[in-house]
Parts: C-alpha cells; sequence; structure tokens
C-alpha cells in the first residue's frame, strides 16, 4: 500500500514537471526574457497592498512568462508546441490566427498560451487557480506600471 | 430493434453537430494559411470563465448573462480584400448558409457593406446565429452557438471587438419593435 501511494506520488511529479517541460523545450533556448513569478513574488507585485490583487493571486502556485526572440516570430512553428498540450488533454480557451496568433490551453489548474506579431512573441505557463473576477485589478496594476517597475527592476540586475 | 433506433438517433444527432458547423469549418479550412484572414474561436471552457465574474450594473449583469450561456463563437474576418474578391466572398458564404438550411433573420443593404444574419433553431430555440457580411475591402463570416437570446445579442455586439459584430445592434432594435407590433 504504502510503494503504491509513493509510486502514485512520483508519477503526479513526473507528470507535473513533464507537462512544464514542453513549454520549457520550446521558450528557453530562444528567449529574450524570462520572468519566474512565486506566490511571494506575486505578493511583492502588489506594491499597493491591494486586497483584490491578493484575492486574486492567492492561488497562483507559479507563473512563467516568456518574451522571445526576434528569430522567433519570424518562424511561422511558433505555436506548434501548443500541440503536444492538446495531446495531453489540454483543452482550448481561445485561438486566433493571422497576421495576430493567440492560443490559450488550459487543464484542470494548469494554463499555458502564446501570443505573437508584429514581431513579438511571448508565451506563458500558469499553475494553480486563478480568480478571474479580479482580472479588472490585474489589469489596472498593469496599468499603473506596477508591475513593468518590478520587471524592469530584476532585468536591470 | 431498439439498438438499431439508438445507434440511428446517435448518427443522426453527429449529423446534425457536424452540419451545424460545416460552413465556418469550411471557410476555417479554406483560410486556414491566409495571412490577411483572421480566424477565431472562442470556447465554451472560455465562456464559462464569464460566470464567475461580478457585474456591477444592469447592462454588465444583462451582458454576462447572455455571454454564459453561448457554447462558442467562431469567426473568420478578411481585411485588405479586393472588392471583386470581397464581393465573390459574401456570394458564396450567403450561398453555403441558405444552402444549410438556415433562415433569414436580417439583411443590410449599403453603398458600403452587404449583411445578412441568418439563425438555426431548434425546439423553439435559437442555437446558432451566423453573420456574413462583405464590404469594399473586408469580409467577416461569424458564427455564435448556444442558447442565444435576440434581445440580450446587442449587449455583446457593444462589447465584443470582432468585425462584424457591430451589426448585431440592430438585431435589439428590430426585436423590441417586433414586440411592441405584437403587443399593438
Amino acid at each position: 500500500m504504502r510503494n503504491t501511494l509513493i509510486l502514485l506520488v512520483l508519477l503526479y511529479s513526473f507528470s507535473g514537471f513533464s507537462q512544464e517541460s514542453i513549454i520549457k523545450d520550446f521558450a528557453e533556448n530562444r528567449r529574450d526574457i524570462k520572468v519566474c513569478l512565486y506566490p511571494s513574488t506575486l505578493r511583492m507585485i502588489n506594491i499597493k497592498k491591494d486586497p483584490a490583487f491578493y484575492e486574486m493571486v492567492n492561488d497562483v502556485e507559479k507563473l512563467l512568462i516568456y518574451i522571445m526572440d526576434s528569430g522567433t516570430s519570424s518562424d511561422d512553428s511558433y505555436t506548434d508546441w501548443t500541440n503536444d498540450y492538446r495531446a495531453l488533454g489540454y483543452e482550448e480557451y481561445i485561438a486566433m490566427t493571422g497576421k495576430v496568433n493567440l492560443i490559450i490551453l488550459g487543464k484542470e489548474e494548469e494554463y499555458v498560451g502564446v501570443s505573437g506579431g508584429d514581431g513579438r512573441v511571448a508565451a506563458f505557463y500558469l499553475r494553480g487557480a486563478i480568480a478571474f473576477q479580479k482580472i479588472p485589478k490585474l489589469i489596472e496594476t498593469f496599468e499603473s506600471g506596477d508591475m513593468l517597475t518590478l520587471l524592469q527592476r530584476n532585468l536591470d540586475r | 430493434m431498439k439498438k438499431l433506433v439508438a445507434i440511428m438517433l446517435i448518427l443522426g444527432a453527429g449529423n446534425l453537430a457536424f452540419s451545424q458547423g460545416a460552413v465556418m469549418t469550411k471557410y476555417f479550412e479554406k483560410y486556414s494559411s491566409d495571412e490577411d484572414f483572421t480566424k477565431v474561436s472562442v470556447s465554451s471552457k472560455m465562456f464559462s470563465l464569464f460566470t464567475e465574474l461580478d457585474a456591477n450594473t444592469e447592462d454588465e449583469k444583462e451582458f454576462l448573462d447572455a455571454i454564459s450561456k453561448l457554447k462558442g463563437l467562431k469567426a473568420v474576418v478578411g481585411e485588405n480584400v479586393e472588392s471583386a474578391e470581397s464581393k465573390r466572398i459574401y456570394a458564396g458564404a450567403v450561398a453555403d448558409v441558405d444552402k444549410e438550411g438556415y433562415e433569414e433573420l436580417m439583411t443590410i443593404t449599403d453603398a458600403e457593406e452587404n449583411v445578412k444574419i441568418s439563425i438555426k433553431e431548434n425546439g423553439g430555440k435559437i442555437e446558432e446565429l451566423i453573420l456574413v457580411a462583405g464590404g469594399k475591402s473586408k469580409f467577416a463570416l461569424l458564427s455564435l452557438y448556444g442558447e442565444i437570446d435576440l434581445k440580450k445579442i446587442s449587449k455583446l455586439a457593444s462589447s465584443m471587438r470582432v468585425h462584424g459584430m457591430q451589426h448585431l445592434r440592430n438585431l435589439d432594435d428590430d426585436y423590441e419593435d417586433d414586440d411592441d407590433n405584437d403587443r399593438n
């Protein structure tokens, strides 16, 4: 019984690792910027100590954001890696193709996405639950520049 | 015998589901590699997220109520399409929609753009609304499916920035006019 439990825990850990590894395989070697946010860093972004922001990110375990290099956008295949997530049962939330591309997929409490257009490509991986009703607050944070300031501070280091 | 009837029903339901999206599927495939045509697909998973949002005003409440009943949105939007080409695609799409048995709801014809809005009903409920728009340099084919309330559709049209949806605002006025006439 104990062996079965250990096996299940190992399998679960391995599956979590492999699912995150798909985006990493795509992004790590062609990124300009990588931002990795955990609950502690997400709380740091909230300079104004807005309770709605805390509520929104409270259950986010990890957020990875990649801004890709200029070469990535010139290759039309930059959305292909999302098919590997589809094969794992991730469902499509939104897909847009054309001059601008946007794909967001999700499964249980994991979300991945990629957007591209005008020579820019960005990708993300989010593990955990996000309180969608609080998203307007996140947009406000972006607009006020709090998050951008924090990111810039990290990049300057 | 029962088994045969059950199999036939399942196959029939499959065909119905297929024919519902046949027009959109055709245009998605046709322009899949053409960058001048933007293809958009929003799933029910995305719409279900809206049910978690808080409405502050009556307008927001109506918008969220309408959107939460949708099962999907698909659109093919072409920009910088030559005028003659746009007219040809528009005529072809209208013919495809008619062939699939959609019921015409509204047509708008003016110097700038031709628009045709059609619906598919099932058991007295609108389950799909399809809009075809063709202008001097633009083309749009848009399908909304799920449980569609024409009274609330203009709320969606005002809030979604997809070319062609602005024409759906006219439905609200027309629907209310019909209601008024019915009452008189």
